[in-house]
């Protein structure tokens, strides 16, 4: 595969574990592997079985389910854990949507939205009765301390099916991840977020959030449990949180999320990289995954050449169902100039770098805000240092959320000895500040090369 | 001011709408002129009235004209002024209800014979095409073929492709072809001739100017700083229409190019508040495009900015987003489609 466009691919797992009330299209174009379910599967499934819920959500209107999750319970009293994802329908649109929970035994009832942490998707909620058993965590999962390749047993309702268990192995921590994630090799189905994945003992060792699409097969990601147990000693109201307090809940907890990860990319520092006559700065941060492109295979050959690297944090956060934020992308672009003239070759930039042509989701967006200019880094005698940029700025703020934005940034240096360098910085759910600070950072190391 | 005329004279009567309807020559002493059957010379236009107006001789010879107390008088062409009683000069211009009289000598000089290619075998018009129109009609479209096919070519960054040429070549001169063959169409209806070429001409023009307007104004932004690109650009489109539209109203009414220009202000000022009113519409269903102005780098750019007042300029877009926040979303259902 030649460029994933990598930036889709949260968004694809999380979608996909929010379950489609029609699901018979999955089960028929889910390959046939089969899932050995050995002695300890069928011990743990019947052990685990009470303590396991189904999630639902419910359209007022209709009173008929509009997706459905998973959820384990952790008290007596009727607490439980599941995905943020799960109950953000009734979460932030109360009045459209209500929860009810489907035991094993077949008993429903209602439930109360407590606390919920957008960053690590988790909810925590109430069941309308007590007097449940309930899991337990496994230590070693809360002290990152599992071994490689130990086996874990998945549980949930995957596609409205009835309670199942799916088998797989502990693989680590997902490498270059901003937010920690579990990486485990195993089956993993829409409608089992949420849902508890347990070790051998039947302990919880992670909470199902999410799989891979893009045909990759057995890659499935859980949330470590010591985010649950943060969420349930967090001082929280004694009412459920709902409408208006769940939306400042999210600013809250974007606005921390997003001034840490800043400050990190802004100590972590950047390296030169080195695009023809001109030096891009490249993050050192390792929660980049890069890809790169070209047009040098088009056929018939290109007249100018476009070789670019696209780097993306693994990491899209769920507000709803069209709403991820949480991204920083950067795409550094290297032009070089084969048989075009100076106006072809321009124009042949200008496409490559053009921005602020993308819809804004109207509905959570303002409309966009751009400035352009030409700019020039440094001060007296350091500008020898700095190419001439023409530079853009779009950015449109988070209608729900106070003091968040989604900023697109480009630097061009236009042609030099026939090559020109551009740099492109998307930055999803940041505060103005933080996308401007980061922007002069990457202003002040674009240089030319001496 | 020209001698009194004596001798026999002709009257020209054109229409309202600029249409030359008849010529009548005067041989006696008296003529009269009007709705009613009475008259020598019956003009059907309803803001005539029936006996309106009389020819004649005095003792001298020379003609004088009488209003018949008509109902909406008589109207001096020369100086815009009612008259009851005239002395008639060579080419005087009389208005009687909405029709315009002139009257000539038979001195009057018409103008050269147009020489007729295939040996004089065809019928020569009364209305001469003038041949310089078309000829510079002609050049217009020409160039404006070549202007498309340069801006094809500055912006050709891959394979050159000769239909895409052809295609850019053709297309806008089709336009300007149709466009004209309309007002044509339109100006034989009022009219009596088509005027097809002075049209072509006049779209040819517009459109030679709008596209040379744009490159000055994308040139002077980019080098000089001096103009806001698209606030100009659309400012010179917009006045570029409405000069088009006038131009080509002056050829269909020449009578009526006061009333042509406020029908033209009309519309502009129209396009132009339903231009401000759907901005925002607008600007959710298609955003900025920006950076797509870099030209090559040997033409000199203003002068850069620094990065401290770069990020000045950008921290002054703030308030404005915090405030289109306090404002409700724009409605889903808008014209264009669903947003998501």
């Amino acid at each position: 595969m030649r460029r994933l466009p990598v930036r889709f691919i949260p968004v694809l797992v999380l979608a996909s574990l929010l379950v489609a009330p029609t699901s018979s299209f999955a089960v028929e174009k889910a390959p046939a592997t089969p899932v050995i379910v050995s002695a300890t599967a069928e011990a743990i499934y019947r052990d685990a079985k009470p303590r396991l819920l189904q999630i639902r959500t419910l359209l007022n209107s209709a009173s008929q389910k509009s997706s459905t999750g998973s959820g384990f319970l952790i008290s007596a009293d009727g607490l439980a854990i599941t995905n943020y994802h799960v109950v953000s329908q009734h979460a932030l649109e109360p009045q459209t949507y209500r929860m009810e929970y489907v035991s094993a035994d077949g008993s429903k009832g209602a439930l109360k939205l407590l606390a919920f942490d957008t960053l690590n998707d988790l909810a925590l909620v109430q069941l309308d009765k007590g007097g449940w058993t309930y899991f337990e965590f496994d230590q070693r999962a809360l002290a990152d301390r599992l071994p490689r390749g130990e086996r874990l047993f998945s549980l949930g309702n995957p596609l409205d099916i009835g309670f199942a268990v799916m088998e797989g192995n502990y693989s680590g921590l997902v490498e270059r991840s901003y937010n920690d994630r579990i990486h485990l090799s195993g089956p993993m189905n829409p409608g089992m977020s949420g849902g508890p994945t347990l070790t051998t003992d039947s302990k919880i060792a992670g909470i199902n959030v999410a799989k891979s699409g893009w045909g990759a097969e057995q890659v499935s990601f859980l949330v470590p449990t010591r985010f649950a147990t943060a969420l349930m000693n967090k001082p929280r109201l004694a009412e459920p949180i709902t409408g208006k307090a769940v939306r400042t809940e999210i600013g809250k907890q974007l606005g921390v999320w997003q001034s840490a990860l800043y400050d990190k990319l802004d100590t972590i520092g950047f390296k030169p990289a080195a695009s023809g006559p001109f030096l891009l700065p490249e993050s050192n941060a390792v929660f980049f995954t890069c890809w790169a492109n070209t047009n040098a295979d088009e056929k018939p050959a290109p007249r100018a050449r476009a070789d670019s690297t696209l780097c993306n944090m693994q990491n899209s956060l769920f507000i709803a169902g069209d709403l991820f934020t949480g991204n920083v992308s950067i795409k550094r672009s290297h032009f070089t100039n084969l048989s075009l003239n100076g106006f072809q070759f321009a124009y042949f930039v200008s496409n490559h770098s053009a921005m602020g042509n993308e819809r804004t989701n109207a509905k959570r967006m303002t409309p966009t805000a751009c400035h352009e200019d030409i700019a020039l880094a440094g001060e007296g005698a350091e500008q020898a240092a700095y190419p001439r940029l023409r530079v853009a700025w779009c950015a449109s703020a988070y209608r729900e959320f106070d003091g968040l934005f989604n900023v697109s940034f480009v630097a061009v240096a236009p042609e030099r000895d026939g090559q020109a360098a551009a740099i492109t910085v998307f930055m999803n759910g940041t505060s103005y500040e933080n996308a401007a600070r980061f922007a002069r950072r990457i202003l002040a190391e674009f240089k030319v090369k001496s | 001011m020209s001698e009194p005329l004596t001798a026999a004279i002709w009257i020209e009567v054109t229409s309202k709408a600029g249409a030359l309807t008849m010529r009548q020559r005067i041989t006696g002493d008296t003529f009269s002129v009007g709705r009613g059957y009475q008259n020598d010379l019956i003009v059907d236009d309803p803001a005539v009235s029936p006996a309106h107006i009389r020819f004649s001789r005095d003792e001298t010879g020379a003609w004088w004209i009488d209003d018949l107390a008509s109902d909406n008088g008589t109207v001096d062409m020369s100086n815009d002024t009612r008259v009851s009683r005239l002395q008639l000069t060579e080419n005087a211009a009389l208005r009687i209800g909405h029709t315009l009289l002139t009257v000539r000598s038979s001195a009057f000089v018409v103008p050269a014979t147009t020489r007729m290619t295939g040996g004089g075998v065809q019928t020569a018009t009364a209305t001469a095409t003038p041949s310089r129109v078309v000829y510079y009609a002609f050049t217009a479209m020409l160039l404006v073929g070549a202007t498309s096919a340069l801006s094809i070519w500055l912006k050709q960054t891959g394979e050159s492709k000769l239909a895409i040429y052809v295609f850019g070549v053709i297309m806008l001169p089709m336009i300007a072809l149709g466009w004209a063959l309309a007002w044509a169409l339109v100006t034989r209806i009022v009219a009596a001739r088509g005027q097809f070429f002075r049209h072509l001409l006049i779209v040819g023009v517009a459109l030679l100017a709008m596209s040379l307007i744009g490159a000055l104004v994308k040139y002077a932004d980019y080098t000089f700083a001096l103009v806001n690109a698209s606030t100009v650009e659309s400012a010179v489109t917009w006045l570029a229409i409405g000069a088009l539209l006038a131009a080509h109203l002056r050829v269909v009414v020449p009578n009526r190019v006061r009333l042509a220009l406020v029908v033209v202000g009309v519309l502009i000022v129209a396009a132009i508040s339903m231009d401000y009113v759907l901005k925002e519409e607008r600007q959710r269903l298609q955003p900025p495009q920006i950076v797509t102005s870099l030209l090559p780098s040997f033409l000199p750019t203003k002068p850069p900015v620094s990065t401290t007042r770069l990020f000045e300029a950008i921290n002054a877009l703030k308030p404005d987003l915090e405030e289109e926040r306090k404002k409700d979303p724009p409605q889903q259902q808008g014209f264009g489609g669903d947003v998501d």
